[in-house]
């Protein structure tokens, strides 16, 4: 199983608003399937992590992680 | 056309009121915006003014675009010298009242001289008079609209002003239309003050009229049906720029304590929309993301009439000076709003000293009394109250954390966080190097909108190098690079941005940072004007106003050696997730700051070579 928490307004690109999604492990999966499946662009997201540490999309995730995704921001 | 032809000028000693007239050429030059300012600017000031004299000028003047029915265009900007910087003075502002000055009839308002007696400036169309404004000086900005506008019988003046912070010459005092909508840094607003100016209301009958209405209509319409479906947008429209709290602190670049650490434990709490409102917006502006809040408890009261704090003010009167109340930032916010203070400056010179004290450099005999420790919120109204009256410690806070520094001694001076003595907006270097080049190469001291910021270029496929890869942008550069990559980048949106600040564009608005692209921003000039123009004349024109800034500059004595980062930002941070790693090194910021100059076509110091200025047309600017 992988947890993906969908920070901020994230959230609101998962059908029914939730900010957590259980999915079911399969090897090779990566950030950016997932985004995929959630019709996200790489774009909207400015920082991704996976058991607390920085992470790229590109990097498969081993079964039992927890995946965090914060929406770009610069300039305020 | 979007412009009418026509400068006003005001001399406020001899009390002259005159119309300049400009040919379509003089646009095509300087377009509007910091173009036409900076044009006046050198022309009309001494070489060593200080920012305080009559002699200073104080220039406002709206884009080329502004006044038009197109979307995020409603900018203008106030030029003059900056008393806190001793540099070039620019800051830009939204709202409603750079539209109304065009529709009065008028592309740029040139102050010089100073008034024995409080007054104000009223312009209705071609009529223009200098009024008593004894009975609103000391008022807060709010009595004074709303004075103002029941004398005037019409609820439609737009009035920019100052607050009492202003009037008594705090440093980093600011200049407000609409109550919300401010022209924040540089302490632009003491100049006003210094001139007995306490506020311009203006109306405007006139309309301006696109050479292609129907091409501007078309973009509006694409906007407004956009707005809420782009990502970008519509996050700035729901949740408005505090949403990115969030985010930077999990990237562990949230400036913390007087940006030693880049983490906060209150970041949710700041991040609250708890007392949110439905946002506004400025003049035809369909993303409408600015934000309003209300708080109505036992404890505190916050004005909806002020707006709300928007990222900026949430960092720097929040998590760097340790507060994670919500509601505290919230009112201080309007204590600012309603006295004309900049938040960023404010909140950064109360951090320092917060610094100094725990550091032992500054005590209570020093402070009032008053403990000057991070987190302690109950400190925050009673010191900002005394800024703005330039009572006790206050007095001396009220000239800005550099000065402060002078007095508090050279131990201190290693806790600065500033660019030209002008502190660091709410964006760590340390975490995107992007950042430390706009800092140190802004012209007006630290800015966050020199350039736009790496976050967007950080992937191929990230939303900069998607829309800018048209201006030559087209690899991803790690937002921890300092080479050429990073330097070229910088370059390019800084010129970029420049274009943006000349047609008075807002970066809500605008790619890379929300939705409109470039080529419908040039579709827009190109409609607007009649204009067979293109992207190399306007990024020339962009560059055309930098070098003026540049050579302001060094009229001022300001070259290489001002274009340099605190030592703060050479130090780690020292908790979340970039602890303890050194990620910007003063020796590749500086050799980066002289790629950028070679780029530039830039001198060794700095300064805007003899050919530069002479291709960009500013012939009359070599001596
Ligand atoms: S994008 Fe927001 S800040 Fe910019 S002009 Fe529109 S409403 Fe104003």
């Amino acid at each position: 199983m992988i947890t993906v928490l969908f920070k901020s307004i994230l959230s609101e690109y998962v059908p029914g608003e939730p900010d957590q999604v259980e999915l079911t492990y399969e090897p090779d999966l990566t950030i950016r399937a997932i985004l995929e499946q959630c019709g996200l662009q790489p774009g909207h997201i400015g920082l991704a992590m996976v058991d607390g540490q920085v992470s790229d999309l590109d990097c498969p995730l081993h079964d039992g992680v927890t995946v965090e995704l914060y929406p770009i921001f610069g300039g305020g | 056309m979007s412009f009418n032809g026509k400068i006003l000028k005001v001399d406020l000693t001899s009390s002259e009121v005159k119309v300049e007239e400009q040919p379509e050429s003089f646009y095509r030059r300087y377009q509007g915006g910091h173009g036409i300012g900076l044009y006046y600017l050198l022309k009309e000031s001494k070489h060593d003014v200080d920012a305080l004299e009559p002699e200073n000028p104080l220039i406002f003047a709206p884009g080329l675009l502004t006044g038009l029915r197109a979307p995020a265009v409603p900018r203008y900007v106030v030029i003059s010298k900056s008393p806190l910087t001793g540099a070039l003075g620019k800051s830009e502002a939204g709202g409603y009242w750079g539209p109304e000055l065009k529709k009065a009839g008028f592309d740029a308002l040139v102050i010089t001289g100073s008034s024995k007696a409080p007054v104000y400036l009223l312009i209705r169309d071609d009529k223009v008079e200098i009024k008593d404004a004894g009975h609103l000086w000391g008022s807060e900005t709010g009595p004074v609209q709303e004075k103002l506008r029941e004398e005037l019988g019409d609820k439609g003046t737009q009035v920019v002003q100052i607050g009492p912070a202003g009037e008594k010459g705090v440093l980093y005092a600011n200049i407000v239309n609409n109550l919300a909508h401010f022209n924040g840094r540089n302490g632009l607003g003491a100049v006003m003050g210094s001139k007995n100016l306490k506020a311009i209301a203006v109306r405007g009958s006139g309309k301006l009229k696109a050479k292609n209405e129907e091409r501007l209509k078309e973009i509006f319409r694409w906007t407004a049906g956009q707005v809420k479906e782009h990502p970008l947008s519509s996050m700035l429209h729901k949740h408005g720029t505090p949403a990115g709290i969030k985010t930077v602190n999990a990237q562990g670049g949230l400036p913390t304590n007087n940006f030693e650490l880049g983490v906060f434990e209150g970041a949710e709490e700041l991040a609250s929309e708890d007392y949110s409102l439905k946002p506004k917006g400025c003049y035809a502006c369909p993303v409408v993301c600015k934000r309003v809040v209300e708080v109505n408890e036992d404890d505190i009261v916050v004005d909806k009439m002020y707006g709300g704090p928007e990222y900026e003010t949430l960092a720097a009167l929040g998590s760097n000076c340790g507060i994670g109340d919500l509601k505290v930032v919230a009112k201080v916010n309007e204590i600012c709003n309603r006295n004309t203070l900049d938040t960023i400056t404010l909140g950064m010179t109360i951090s320092f000293a917060m610094k100094c004290f725990e550091e032992g450099i500054i005590g209570p005999d020093d402070t009032d009394g008053m403990e000057l420790k991070f987190g302690n919120k109950d400190v925050l109204i009673p010191l900002v109250e005394k800024i703005i009256k330039r009572e006790g410690i206050g007095d001396l806070l009220a000239l800005g954390s550099k000065k402060a520094a002078e007095k508090f001694g050279p131990e201190s001076k290693k806790y600065l966080v500033e660019s030209k003595g002008q502190e660091a907006p709410m964006h760590d270097p340390r975490v995107k190097t992007g950042l430390g080049l706009q800092y140190a190469l802004s012209i007006n001291g630290a800015d966050h909108w020199f350039a736009q910021h790496d976050p967007f270029f950080a992937a191929e496929d990230g939303f900069g190098v998607i829309e800018m890869a048209g201006l030559g942008l087209t690899e991803a550069v790690d937002p921890l690079d300092t080479g050429m990559a990073k330097v070229r980048l910088i370059y390019y949106t800084s010129v970029l941005n420049s274009v943006y600040d000349l047609l008075g564009v807002c970066v809500f608005g605008y790619v890379a940072r929300s939705l409109i692209p470039l080529n419908f921003l040039l579709d827009q000039v190109v409609a607007a004007t009649g204009w067979k123009t293109s992207w190399f004349e306007l990024m020339k024109a962009g560059e055309r106003a930098m070098a003026m800034a540049r050579e302001f500059n060094r009229r001022q004595g300001l070259e290489q050696e001002a274009d340099k980062l605190s030592e703060s930002f050479y130090r780690p941070l020292a908790k979340g997730p970039f602890a303890g790693k050194i990620t910007l090194k003063e020796e590749d910021l500086n050799d980066a700051v002289e790629k950028y100059y070679a780029l530039a076509g830039w001198n060794k110091s700095g300064g805007v070579s003899r050919n530069k200025l002479e291709e960009l047309g500013l012939g009359w600017l070599v001596q």
